[in-house]
């Protein structure tokens, strides 16, 4: 027989209002703790929507005239230093750069710069020869030699028979009749490859060059079957440039992009230099008789219909591919220039790899006619980026200065290819300024999707890694950033943006203030309730404990039966003061509908596990203590 | 001289499932100057007759009278203040007083000035044997004896005319039992007050001047 | 009620330490929770109101889809409009929006290859961003404000400076001006001069041009709705479904994460609004049974009181006196560490601190009270 339990059941009123106050206390406790938790949810899960990033600011001046100077080589040494620095600033939570692939995305079109809007630039110097390669098929009219100091060239006027490969970005008026061609690629020995009369087949890349900018007045308009026209006259007044001249350029000339991989060879004539493409190379051009699709079903032909054409037609679908750990750790969309125009960010799991999705602009939606929810097939490769210091406009009719740096893909070769194609859904699609500039430039024509989509994909890093590198800082510590970076002697090298977290910084800090505070307080009244729970239960236990021990009951025993009496009391107020809070709490919260403040069950039962264990020890610990009670009377 | 009696007085005990009667019909006239013993087997109703006597309650049926009005018609905490002293076996001291205030108490509660009060307490005190060593320690640091000494003390400081004692010497050794019948026996003598003692004790029923043997809530006869 | 038996009364209280304490804590517990959980809403209202305040919300005019915020195209009329300066025609958004950032790109016919960009301010365009290296030195008297004026200056690359400190422009055949050099750009982009906005090619005369860029900012976040609406008066939401007329542009307001963080905030906040009365109320019962059970182990003592001829009322308002007393030290105790905790003290909290420590001093009466009213004739030989 318990005796200490029949004390409490002697005493019901004492006994439950006893189990009534732990369990109230308990309530208490477990419903701070339930506030606590979900408050620090929340202010993980604001604070997870703010990246705050540090991104190092340019500070080689714009153009390539002082490029090799001393000066520039010092400030690109202080950039490196300060880059390395920074790699290890205690409050930097990640250093997330950027890899770029490139992608062909068959059936796409691509987001060369015209396609957009025929204002805008459209001339290779801008787009390039990945979305300008082509493969026409010509009757040569005249060719010109011509020697510039010790170099021959030649030119050569074409009639256009049939473009064979072209973007559709140039499919436009006025129809494409005539191409003038402008070449140092000669025949090996140094004989000019074209003669007037003759037909031939030219894969280069094409080029279109305007003249004077005039202001015109037209209007786009769709054709019955769905292609693009421009109708001139009539609609809204638009800049444009008025058509000077096409050009194509032999492929052949292609090799400082790695097209020919340097394989274009310099030859003598008289004195005077050529080039000619080594044997083990592409061909640039092909004379033909008949039709074209005869030669391309002939032995010459093959390689045209084989390589030649499709790697075109890569070219001309293709697009770039970013690779990123944290879209908001790129400047532009740290900054808001960049932005979600529909669907969505990246979640969680998309970023850890789990799923294939993506991100394309909205300029490259519209032209493919995609949509969210669209699954788009990425064929990978890594062939690498340029980056062109200058020349770029940021309208080809008009010329509003210069406007610095860029960044464009090197055409896909069938070698670069990482052998990884898969289809990528579609999550959301964004805005960006068109065409922009600058070291943190962010054009349309990047498809985004997270890094882990590529199997080790930092492998892929490229030259330009710190350009692409965003130090992604712990909230709220810009400040500290700034002065660790100027301690080590790199002051105001980085440009910071933290999305309006500062802003919102002391509403978060107010959030966990508070709910350290609930925990705190409840955590307090739990301790300040069990003391008083264990005080008063003792205080009427004690002349029994006495008692029993007067009578020979052990010390063990007596402390067993006390903890037994007190355990039981403290697990049914620790049932019912969980209930009570669940209950309390799930009221509350319910109405809220915010999954982060929801009741957390099985947090809540891990607390109130932890509380009665706590409760037990406690007890079992005083009840040994108070069972081994001096028998002797005090004096 | 005031006087206490009872008249045809009966009590019972009542709860939900059944009613025991404690007094069953007892009539009786104390007088000051003696000390009476209240003896009986153990539940024949004498602690009850004797919170009775003190005022605790009011009988079922009869009347406890003191100066010939029914304690069922006078202010009863003040007879019990004024007129009443009651001495437990157990002592009933307040354990986290003195000494001093222990005995001083009844006389806070009467509004006695502090020192008045004090002065009256040290002497009762030192009349039972309390030395003026004991007066700051609290209860429990004292022996059993000296415990009921303090009681008595306290009884005494009321200057009560009766002076009833349940099982005063239960826990007591024989020595400190004589003392403590001593000092209650020339309480009745010396100073003419009414000492009803509730006890087994066969030692301290002798030293009674009157014995009445209680049985079934009635007293048997006088000894 | 004596002064010895209150002092005598005070001692025991003294001596009864362990359990004045518990008791002194329990009431000062009740009035820290009552600071502490009023401190918790009026913390996280001034902090929202704060961020309200200070948090930027951009606002990004696009294409009429959306699909591009640059080469707008768009009249600088609208421009006008957000910078108030077609209030006359009733036609201005200047009471809904500020900081409004607007670039125009101009062709110019001389200096040869170079361009005009008008901007309002030094962030209007892009490429002036410090990300790039660029930074603007205004000559003395003159500051960023000269770019919202329509005075004739300009801010030109270091090699463009003339020794006259003028430089001639003409954007076509039949203009000519002669504009001020106000200030140097140090790493940023050649051949661009940037001037004032507004500014025209000869005074008085109002120039009309079409904008390449425009963002702004939400003037008062707290009206962000009726600012919303009212700018949607001027322009559209973005969507491909709309009329492409050349007059038809959108705005992204970007205020998502605000909206979110804001949510939840506020999700935050109703549920602690609605959870402080039940904390409160709990706070109070257990006072109640706090105050209870510590009193109701004083039967005997109370007993003794009776038996010694203390009337019930006597002790009753004894006891209540000495929980009053320890209540009223336990409320200066809590209100301390309140005080101390959330450094201030807010009539809200005082009240409801003031409540516990009554709902608590009412479950020690209600204690005392079944105490004193027991019959003694059973307490006075029991044992506790």
């Amino acid at each position: 027989m318990n005796i200490f339990l029949k004390q409490s059941r002697r005493k019901p009123i004492f006994t439950i209002f006893m189990i009534i106050l732990l369990c109230l206390s308990l309530t208490l406790s477990l419903i701070g703790f339930s506030a606590y938790t979900s408050m620090q949810k929340q202010f993980n899960d604001i604070n997870g929507d703010y990246t705050t990033i540090a991104v190092l600011q340019e500070s080689i001046p714009e153009g390539t005239g002082n490029a090799f100077g001393e000066n520039f080589l010092e400030l690109a040494k202080r950039e490196f230093e300060a880059f390395e620095k920074a790699q290890k600033a205690p409050m930097l939570k990640k250093e997330e750069a950027r890899v770029y692939l490139t992608a062909h995305v068959p059936g796409s079109v691509s987001l060369s710069s015209s396609r957009i809007d025929p204002s805008e630039l459209n001339q290779p110097y801008f787009d390039d020869d990945m979305y300008s390669l082509c493969v026409f098929a010509v009757e040569c009219k005249s060719v010109e030699e011509t020697v510039f100091l010790d170099m021959i060239s030649y030119d050569a006027k074409l009639e256009v028979i049939e473009v064979i490969s072209l973007s559709s970005a140039y499919d436009w008026y006025p129809e494409i009749t005539e191409v003038s061609l402008s070449s140092m690629d000669y025949n090996a020995d140094g004989s000019i490859p074209i003669k007037a009369g003759s037909k031939y087949l030219i894969y280069g890349s094409y080029g279109e060059y305007y003249t004077m900018p005039i202001i015109e007045s037209f209007r786009d308009v769709e054709s019955t079957d769905g292609k693009k026209m421009y109708s001139f006259g009539e609609g809204y007044m638009q800049l444009r440039g008025e058509f000077g001249t096409r050009t194509i350029e032999p492929a052949a000339a292609l090799s400082d992009i790695g097209l020919y991989n340097g394989h274009r060879i310099s030859g003598e004539k008289d004195g005077l230099t050529y080039y000619y493409s080594l044997e083990d190379q592409l061909p640039w051009i092909a004379e033909y008789t008949g039709t074209v699709d005869e030669f391309l079903e002939s032995e010459e032909g093959k390689v045209w219909k084989e390589e030649i054409i499709p790697l075109c037609r890569k070219n001309q679908e293709g697009a770039l591919v970013a690779l990123t750990d944290n879209l908001d750790s790129i400047y532009p969309f740290s900054v808001g220039s960049s932005f979600i125009l529909e669907g969505r960010k990246f979640n969680e799991k998309e970023y850890s790899g789990e799923k294939n999705v993506c991100l394309i602009s909205s300029d490259y939606a519209m032209i493919n006619g995609f949509e969210v929810g669209d699954k788009i097939t990425l064929d990978l490769y890594s062939s690498g980026i340029l980056w062109l210091e200058s020349g770029a406009r940021d309208n080809s009719a008009v010329y509003t200065g210069e406007q610095g740096g860029f960044m464009i893909r090197v055409p896909i070769r069938p070698k670069n290819s990482i052998n990884l194609c898969k289809e990528f859904e579609i999550v959301g699609i964004y805005s960006t300024p068109r065409f922009s500039f600058g070291p943190t430039s962010f054009d349309a024509d990047h498809i985004i999707i997270p890094k882990k989509s590529v199997p080790n994909a930092e492998q892929y890093l490229g030259t330009y890694y710190q350009d692409f590198t965003s130090f992604i800082l712990e909230n709220g510590t810009i400040d500290e950033f700034e002065q660790y970076m100027s301690e080590q002697g790199y002051p105001d090298m980085f440009i910071y943006n933290d999305q309006g977290f500062s802003e919102m910084e002391e509403t978060l800090l107010a959030l966990e203030a508070n709910a350290k505070r609930m925990m705190t307080l409840g955590m307090s009244v739990f301790a300040l309730i069990t003391a008083l729970f264990l005080f008063l239960n003792f205080r009427r236990m004690m002349p029994v404990i006495r008692g029993v021990r007067l009578l020979g009951k052990n010390a063990g025993r007596t402390r067993n039966e006390v903890f037994a009496v007190l355990f039981m009391e403290e697990t049914i107020s620790v049932i019912i003061g969980t209930v009570l809070a669940a209950v309390l709490y799930n009221s509350v919260t319910s109405a809220m509908l915010s999954e982060t403040i929801a009741l957390d069950f099985k947090n809540l039962l891990s607390a109130a596990a932890a509380l009665l264990g706590i409760l037990g020890i406690l007890s079992f610990m005083l009840s040994g203590i108070l069972s081994n009670v001096k028998l002797m009377k005090r004096k | 001289m005031n006087s206490l009696s009872a008249k045809e007085v009966f009590y019972e005990y009542r709860n939900s499932f059944q009613t025991v009667k404690a007094v069953n019909g007892i009539s009786y006239n104390f007088e000051s100057g003696r000390v009476y013993a209240v003896v009986g087997v153990s539940g024949s109703g004498k602690t009850t007759f004797l919170s009775l006597l003190a005022g605790l309650d009011i009988p079922t049926e009869g009347k406890i009278e003191f100066d010939g009005n029914a304690t069922s018609d006078i202010d009863r905490d003040n007879y019990r203040l004024n007129h009443v002293s009651v001495i437990y076996q157990n002592f009933n001291l307040f354990y986290h007083l003195t000494v001093l205030e222990n005995a001083a108490y009844p006389l806070y509660v009467k509004k006695m000035p502090k020192a008045a009060a004090e002065e009256l307490a040290k002497e009762k005190l030192l009349k039972v044997g309390i030395t003026e060593s004991q007066f700051k320690r609290l209860p429990n640091m004292l022996s059993g004896g000296e415990q009921q000494r303090v009681a008595i003390a306290r009884a005494l400081a009321c200057g009560s005319e009766i002076i009833l004692a349940d099982e005063p010497t239960g826990n007591l050794d024989s020595k400190n039992s004589r003392n403590i019948v001593e000092i209650l026996k020339n309480l009745a003598h010396e100073e003419n007050r009414c000492v009803i003692i509730v006890t087994h004790d066969p030692s301290v029923a002798e030293a009674a001047d009157i014995v009445l043997k209680m049985e079934d809530g009635a007293f048997e006869d006088s000894i | 009620m004596s002064f010895s038996l209150l002092s005598v009364t005070f001692k025991a209280l003294c001596r009864r330490w362990i359990a004045s304490l518990l008791l002194v804590a329990v009431a000062a517990a009740g009035t820290v929770s009552a600071f502490v959980l009023n401190g918790l809403i009026s913390r996280q209202e001034e902090a929202l109101e704060n961020t309200k305040k200070n948090t930027v919300i951009s606002c990004v005019v696009t294409d009429y889809s959306g699909s591009s915020s640059g080469n707008l195209s768009m009249l600088s009329a609208f421009v006008e409009m957000l910078t108030g300066k077609r209030r006359e025609r009733d036609c201005f958004l200047d009471d809904y929006v500020k900081n409004v950032r607007a670039m125009a790109g101009t062709p110019l016919l001389s200096p040869e290859n170079h361009a005009l960009r008008r901007i309002l301010s030094i962030d209007s365009d892009p490429l002036l961003d410090p990300i790039n290296g660029v930074s603007v030195e205004f000559y003395e008297g003159y500051s960023e404000e000269v770019l919202q004026g329509r005075e004739m200056v300009c801010i030109v690359a270091p090699d463009m400076v003339t020794e006259n400190g003028y430089i001639i422009v003409s954007p076509d055949e039949n203009t000519e001006a002669e504009i001020k050099i106000v200030g140097i750009l140090n790493g940023g982009p050649t051949g661009i001069i940037y001037c004032p906005f507004f500014m025209p090619f000869e005074e008085e005369i109002s120039v009309a041009f079409y904008v390449n860029t425009c963002s702004f900012d939400i003037k008062d976040n707290t009206k962000l709705k009726e600012s919303k609406d009212y700018i949607y008066e001027f322009f559209v939401v973005p969507d491909v479904m709309n009329k492409n007329d050349g007059l038809t542009f959108g705005v992204l307001v970007q205020d998502e994460t605000y909206h979110k963080s804001l949510g939840e905030i506020n999700s935050n906040l109703t549920m602690l609004r609605i959870m402080l009365p039940v904390l409160m109320i709990i706070c109070g019962c257990i006072g109640f049974f706090a105050g209870f059970l510590m009193t109701k182990g004083r039967i005997r003592e109370f007993a003794t009181m009776r038996c010694i001829g203390m009337k019930k009322m006597q002790i009753f308002f004894l006891v209540i006196g000495e929980l009053l007393f320890l209540a009223a030290f336990g409320m200066l105790l809590g209100g301390g560490i309140g005080f101390i905790i959330e450094g201030n003290l807010s009539p809200k909290a005082i009240s409801d601190s003031a409540i516990i420590t009554a709902v608590y001093i009412i479950g020690t009466a209600i204690a005392a009270l079944r105490i004193v009213r027991i019959n003694i004739m059973k307490l006075s030989n029991k044992e506790e």
